[in-house]
Formats: C-alpha cells, structure tokens, sequence
C-alpha cells in the first residue's frame, strides 16, 4: 500500500514538474489573436514566437527580427497563417509549422508564400507584382496541356481523365506537389501521367500555381464560384511569332503539341506527328481523335478537345502536309529520326516516348531470341503494315521497299547481332481439338495460369503487372487480336514470348488446354477476326 | 466523511475470505479498470470543457488543448493511455474471470460485464475520430466498413453510426454525443450494476473452503483495493509522460493513406476479413459473441468456481486461450505486419 501510494505519488509529481517545465513561452504570455480574413475568423498563437512577425529571438530579451515591409498589406490586419499556412493554434514547433506528410499546412517561407497569392487575388490576364512566379505556372498549366486531364476551378472545360486539381492546395504541401509532377509514378505507381520533360523551375511555377488552387478562395464568395463567374483568363497558345501553314495553328488549339511532335515542335510525351497523314488514314486520324482508345487500347491520350468539325479540318491538314520521305534515307539517319522515339537509340526499348505508350516497344538488343524465332517475313509485314491496335504504324507510304529492308539490316547488325536469317525452328504446335472444354473448366484454367499477369477481365492489369516490361499484352485489345492469327496466339501461349515475361505453356497445360486458351483470348477481344 | 464511509461500507461486505486478500486471487484487475474508468472520467471532463465536435474547428482544438493549455497534453495523454489501458485490462479481466470459472452461478455478472466490454470497445472507437486527424478520420472509415460486413442489419448500422452514408460531421457529432454522453451513463450504470452483484452473489468466487478463513473487511480489503488503485493510476501518470497520444495532419477526406488501418481493437478483424468477407467478417465474430455469451451455460463442469485452471475445464480453457491468442496474432499480424495495399511486410 506504501510502495504504491508513493509511485503514485512520485508520478504525480513527475507529471506536474514536466507539465510546469515545459511552458517555454518565458514571458508568460501567449498571443491569443483573432482576424477578420475574408469574413472567417482566424484565430492564431503565431506571435508568441514570432514576437515581431519575423524569425523568433534567440533569448529570453533579444530583440525579435521585424517582418518585411509587405505593404500595402498590414501584418496586423492580415494575421499570419492567412499567407504562410501553419498551424495557428498549436504552441508546439512541430505542430504548429505543419505536420509532414501531405504538408497541406506546411508552412511557407521566403518566396514560396507567392504560392498563396491566389488564394486571396483572382488570377488576372497580367500577373500580380510580386507573384510572377505562379501566374507563369498558370501559362505553363495551359501551355502543356495539363486541363486536357485534369479540371480545375475557373476554366469552361477541364478534363475528367485524372484528379480535379480545383482544391490541390488545400491538400498538398509544395513538396508533395514537386513530387507529383516531376515523377507522378512515384505514387501511386500506376499512375499513367506522363512526365513532362520541365524544368526544376517550371516545376516549382506550376508548384506555387497549383498551391494557390485552394477550397476556399477569398476572392469570390462561395455563391459565385457556384455560379461559375469566376474564370481564369484565356491564354493564347498559338505562338505569333512563327509562321504557321493554314490549319497548322489548330495543331496548337488543339493542344497536341503539348505532347507530340510536329516537324521541328517537340513535346517529348508522344508520337511523332510529321508523318501521320501519310501512315494513317484521314478516317483513322478522325476516329482516334474522338476517341484514341478505340483504335489503340490502353492508349494514354485523352480524347481531343477540338469539335467535330476541326477535328476533320486536322486529319485533313495533316494527310495534306506530311511528307513522303525523310531527306537522308541513309539506314542509320532513318533509324533515329523514325525509330529511336520509341524504340531507343541503344536498342533496348526504352525511348525517350516509352513509358508514355500503350504497349512496350518490342526491344532489339538483348532480345537476340525472339528474332530467331520471328518469321522474317512477320518482321517485314510489321515495319510495312504497322502492328494494329499499338503505336506502331504502318511505314508503307513514308519509306520505300529497300530503305526498310536497309533499315531491318541495320536493326539486326546493330542491335540484334544475328543473321537475318538465323532462325529456331519451333515444335509443331497441338491440333486443335473438335471440341473445346466447357467454359467454367476454361475459367479455372485461365484463373490459375493468366489471371495473375492478365487480371480477370484480361486487361492486361493483373496483380502483378506492374513487376513486369513489358508489361503483359491487353487481351481485350481488338484490333491488336484481330490481326493475329489463332496459331499465332496458341504459339505465345505454348512457346511462351521471348523477351517478357509470358513464359511458355507447354509443359503445364495439357494439348488441348492451349486451344481453350486461344478461345478465351478471342472471347476477351470480342470474338472472331 | 462518515457519509462516505457508510457509502463504501455498502459496497463492501463486513467481512471477505481471506483469498479475496491474496494477489493472485483476481491480479487486482477489477480494481485496476475501475481505477482507468475513474481517471476517463476525471480527463474525459477536463476535456470537454475545450472541445468542440465541429469539423472546421475539432483540430484547432486539440492543438490548442495539447500545445497551448498547461497540462493539457499530459491530461490527453492520461485519457488516451487509460482508454487503451482499460480495452487490455477488460480483456484480461475477462480471461480471469474465465480461467478461475468465476462466473459460475453468477451469469447475469458475466453479462453485465459482457455489456461493459461492448461499452468500453465502442467508447473507444468513438473517442478515435474526435481529433478529426488523418489517422482518425481514416481509421474510423475503415472501422465503419466493417460494420457493412453484418448481415441484415449491417448497413442499417453503419448509417446509424455515421449520420448519412460517409464520415462527415454528422458523424462528428454523433461520435461526441456518444462519446462523452451516452458511454459514460450507460458505463455508470452497469459499473454500478456489476459491483452490486458481486455483494449480492456474496464476495468473489471461491471454493467453499477457501470461505470459511474469514478477515475483516476494513481495513484489509480497502488497503487492498487502494494499493491496486494507486498503483494503477502510478503506473498510467508514468506511462502518459512517456507515451505521447497521437496526433496526425488534419484529415484530408481525398487522401487516404495506404494502409488504412481501423483502431487497434479492431484491426484484428479487419485482418480476418481480409481473408474472408464472410468468414472473417460474419461468422467469427458472431461465434466470438456467442461463445462469450454462451460459455458459462454450455459449462458443465463440476469443480467450484473462483479456482485457476481447475482441472476439469481443460477444454474449456485451451479453446479460450486458442480464441484470445488467434485475436492477439490477427491483432499483431494486422497492425505490424500489413504493409502498403495490406501486403505482408517484414516491420524489422
């Protein structure tokens, strides 16, 4: 009874001599002040600190610093937290500059406060004095296009493809916001943003924009952020200070040099665009325009924002303005000007463009295998006709007969490193059955040797897709299984495909297993060719 | 002074078995969850005189109350350590009482109790979304979820509980009437139900001949009780000098972390659930809950109550410690060892 009536005791004591200890503000006084922002009342701790508004004393009696002449604001009418964020109530260091991790309420120094300057001022045609910065960030937000996918508050169209940006400030901390822009697969990693090729301090202008996109605005009342009066200003996007071929400005209306590249204007995200109107059809060109994952299943470009008229006045310009050939038909020079964007200038598949694409391009080097057991004539069909429902086009009208032969030459000398004409013969594939197995036995087959890779539905996104790249094929894909054939298909399955990560079926699957496959494949990509 | 005394001698018998005295009797647990009951109730009053259940404002004042108010992080401390506290302590009080058969001829005891381990869980649970923090906010989702796993009733519940079909302040406000209204009746009450039974079912439970040694209550018992009681309360100021109640970003309802975890107590069958919807979700624990419900009508053994581990209830004892250490290692495998997308990680 003794023993633990002192413990507690002695715990008691302990507790109120912390408690009495930890009261750091030494004056004794907290700075308890309230503000009037915008009509909310703001009520903050921050000045028991920060004595003067600037960075706190070192000591009990040195002479706080003073807080920068910021007028024609008033510190005193402003209150802090309304530019800096943080945490007003809270005393403790940690807490009160904003706990880590989304950094909502991290707070803000130096010049990153111009990241709150459009919380409070409406984004204008002309920047604010001061906050230059962000409103770059806002003509780089249009300049690359980032509306196409993401809505955000105060523009007529947005679009619904990725996260609605209108409130992010509220959510992320400045960091959070580099992060997601400089490398967007860092979380989450499926992400299918691309990375845009900014620099660090474009990075940090469309940071600060972007942190100023905040729930609560104080420029507007919430009535007309409801109503739709508050718009961010136009911004011209057709450059005046090039010539530019009729129709051509519709390239930029239509915010696809964002991305793709047309002759000398490069966005480094997708496909080179010079020569479309000559590998594609006018009536392709339209229809993947309307709606690009029709024809390119998994494809990450967003449907185009221009109207259905344009959208013909642009398939027309671009069959009208591409060219028949490069200038160099030099094997080598064909090989970069048309192949690296994709296939990489080392060979290995991993283009500037890659990570960007529906499918991975089929590597050269290091991939020795799979060529030895491609038909030569395969490889020549898909450099003339393209592989249907993928980034790769049809090259038929762009080079001619003995540039590509030049150019499967060069590939095989260079990257592959055998002879065109080294080839594995392969092991005659099963007969197909007269009959194939009930579906349910199908299902349990497909469940317990595709499912993982392929997912349920046969996206190509199983559990484990993102621990393989190539990444595995899309069976849903239409066209892409339209063009093969069903030996073709029941050859991927039985022989496996060098160079990813589908190994061959031979072995698990009994012969007629193979062909119940093959017809789950085509159930998946809708049926016959 | 006399009052009080008189009040006490009521709940105490004039004179208890000496066994009563002896630490392994009980391990002190009763005394030691009344004593965590006792401390909620004193912080839990401190604390609501600073909080308000208001999404905009719930945060800022819990940074006012932790950084701002003297003492008042070692009193949120003290309330968050003695509610966890007590969600142990219960359990092993009911393993206890289970272990020695205490509740023979004493059922409608072991109900009351039932009923205060149910308060004390969802007390808990309550108390967890009040910061309004990213961790409880989320935390609270989760643990809502689980509730949609009841057959029937399950969304009925989970409406019930949030004010509407997701967290918002409905639930906010639900939570703190609950929390700091409805809990701390209902507990006074069958606190108070569960003491006077055990001076109606005469003292403790102990073999007929363990009564017939016969001591004074006053002033052994009541030391007794006190030492317990100061110990108790020793050990939960030390701990909450220690251990700092948690607190995360402000609840961001667009960002959730990965992984959400429900409330410790919880994650248990969260873990269950991941295995099975039905099985974890459903059947376990509806066979949890009957089986504690059930256990001492289904109990035929013979030996006396108040005995450990008597030796014909060997069964009955092995499928109850098989039952407490499957929650425990749900529990340990949930909140240590389940990584991003509720992958199994390695913590070490």
């Amino acid at each position: 009874m003794i023993a633990a009536a002192l413990l507690a005791l002695g715990a008691a004591g302990a507790a109120l001599y912390v408690g009495w200890s930890k009261n750091t503000h030494n004056h004794g006084l907290i700075a308890d002040l309230s503000y009037n922002l915008g009509g909310r009342e703001v009520r903050e701790h921050c000045t028991t600190c920060h004595v003067e508004g600037g960075l706190p004393s070192p000591g009990p009696n040195a002479a706080a610093e003073p807080h920068p002449d910021i007028s024609p604001h008033v510190v005193e009418n402003l209150g802090c937290t309304g530019c800096h964020l943080g945490e007003g109530m809270a005393m403790d260091r940690a807490l009160s500059h904003g706990l880590p991790g989304l950094g909502a309420r991290q707070v803000l120094t130096g010049r990153d406060v111009q990241g709150r300057c459009y919380a409070c001022h409406l984004l204008d045609a002309t920047p604010l004095a001061g906050a230059e910065r962000p409103w770059q960030g806002y003509q780089l937000f249009r300049e690359k296009a980032c509306g196409l996918c993401h809505h955000i508050g105060g523009l007529a169209t947005g679009g619904h493809f990725g996260p609605d940006l209108s409130h992010i400030g509220s959510q992320l901390g400045l960091e959070q916001l580099h992060t997601a822009i400089r490398d967007p697969r860092s979380d989450p990693p499926n992400s299918i943003m691309p990375r845009f090729p900014l620099s660090r301090s474009q990075v940090r202008d469309l940071a600060w924009f972007l942190k100023s996109r905040v729930a609560d605005p104080y420029y507007a009342t919430p009535m007309q952020v409801q109503a739709g009066k508050i718009r961010l200003p136009e911004v011209s996007l057709v450059p005046d200070d090039v010539d530019l071929l009729p129709d051509e400005d519709l390239l930029y209306r239509g915010k696809c040099l964002a991305c793709h590249q047309f002759r000398d204007e490069d966005g480094y995200i997708a496909p080179d665009l010079t020569y479309a109107g000559r590998m594609r059809s006018e009536e392709f060109i339209r229809e993947f325009l309307e709606r690009p994952t029709r024809l390119i299943p998994g494809a990450i470009m967003p449907p185009s924002p221009l109207d259905a008229q344009k959208r013909d006045t642009l398939a027309t310009f671009l069959a009208r303005e591409a060219t028949s050939e490069p200038e160099h038909p030099h094997a080598k020079h064909l090989y970069m000007h048309l192949c690296q964007r994709c296939h990489a200038a080392d060979g290995g598949g991993h283009g500037p463009i890659e990570p960007n694409l529906a499918t991975f391009p089929r590597a050269f080097s290091g991939n020795a295998e799979f060529y030895r057991r491609s038909d030569d004539e395969r490889l020549v069909r898909s450099v003339e006709r393209g592989i249907a429902g993928t980034s790769m086009p049809p090259y038929a009208d762009v080079i001619d007969k003995a540039a590509r032969e030049d150019l499967l030459d060069l590939i095989f000398a260079a990257f592959i490193g055998i002879e065109r004409q080294d080839k594995t013969p392969l092991p005659l594939l099963p007969t197909r059955p007269q009959e194939l197995s009930a579906p349910q036995q199908t299902d349990a087959l497909y469940a317990r040797h595709c499912l993982r890779c392929h997912g349920r539905t046969g996206s190509g996104k199983g559990p484990e897709y993102l621990d393989h790249l190539p990444r595995p094929r899309n069976l849903t894909n239409r066209p892409y299984f339209a063009a093969q054939s069903d030996e073709q298909v029941a050859r991927a399955i039985a022989d496996g495909v060098s160079g990813t990560a589908m190994d061959a079926f031979r072995d698990r699957l009994q012969d007629r297993h193979i062909w119940d496959l093959v017809d789950r494949v085509r159930t998946l990509s809708g049926g016959e060719p | 002074m006399s009052a009080k005394r008189n009040f006490l001698h009521h709940l105490h018998p004039p004179q208890v078995c000496r066994r009563t005295l002896e630490p392994t009797a009980t391990l002190g647990l009763g005394i030691a969850c009344l004593t965590c009951l006792a401390v909620l109730f004193v912080t839990g009053a401190t604390l609501f005189l600073y909080y308000v259940p208001d999404p905009e404002r719930a945060y800022e004042r819990i940074l006012h109350i932790t950084t701002t108010l003297r003492y008042g992080d070692f009193i949120r401390n003290l309330h968050f350590i003695a509610a966890n506290a007590l969600a142990i302590l219960i359990f092993a009080h009911l393993a206890r009482v289970f272990f020695t058969a205490a509740y023979k001829e004493r059922y409608l005891n072991w109900l009351y109790g039932l009923v205060l381990l149910g308060l004390v869980l969802f007390g808990n649970f309550t108390g967890y979304l009040l910061p309004w923090d990213q961790v409880a906010y989320w935390a609270i989702k989760v643990g809502a979820s689980l509730a949609a796993y009841l057959p029937y009733i399950g969304e009925g519940v989970q409406r019930f509980f949030l004010g509407g079909t997701d967290i918002g302040p409905e639930t906010l406000l639900r939570s703190f009437a609950f929390h700091a209204g409805f809990v701390p009746l209902m507990l006074v009450v069958f606190t108070s139900l569960h003491l006077w039974r055990i001076r109606k079912d005469g003292g403790l439970a102990a073999p007929a001949e363990a009564r017939k040694q016969r001591l004074p209550a006053a002033p052994w018992l009541y030391r007794a009780e006190g030492a317990v009681a100061l110990a108790t309360l020793g050990t939960l100021i030390a701990l909450s000098l220690i251990i700092d109640a948690p607190l995360h970003e402000r609840a961001d309802p667009v960002h959730p972390p990965n992984p959400a975890k429900a409330p410790w107590y919880f994650v248990g069958f969260q873990e269950m659930v991941g295995y099975s919807a039905f099985l974890g979700g459903v059947a376990a624990p509806a066979a949890l809950l009957a089986f504690f419900t059930l256990a001492p009508l289904l109990d035929r053994t013979r030996s006396e109550g108040g005995i450990w581990f008597a030796r014909d209830r060997l069964a009955l004892n092995l499928l109850f410690a098989a039952v407490m250490v499957s929650q425990i290692a749900f529990i340990v495998i949930g909140q240590w060892f389940r990584g991003k997308n509720w992958a199994l990680i390695w913590p070490f």
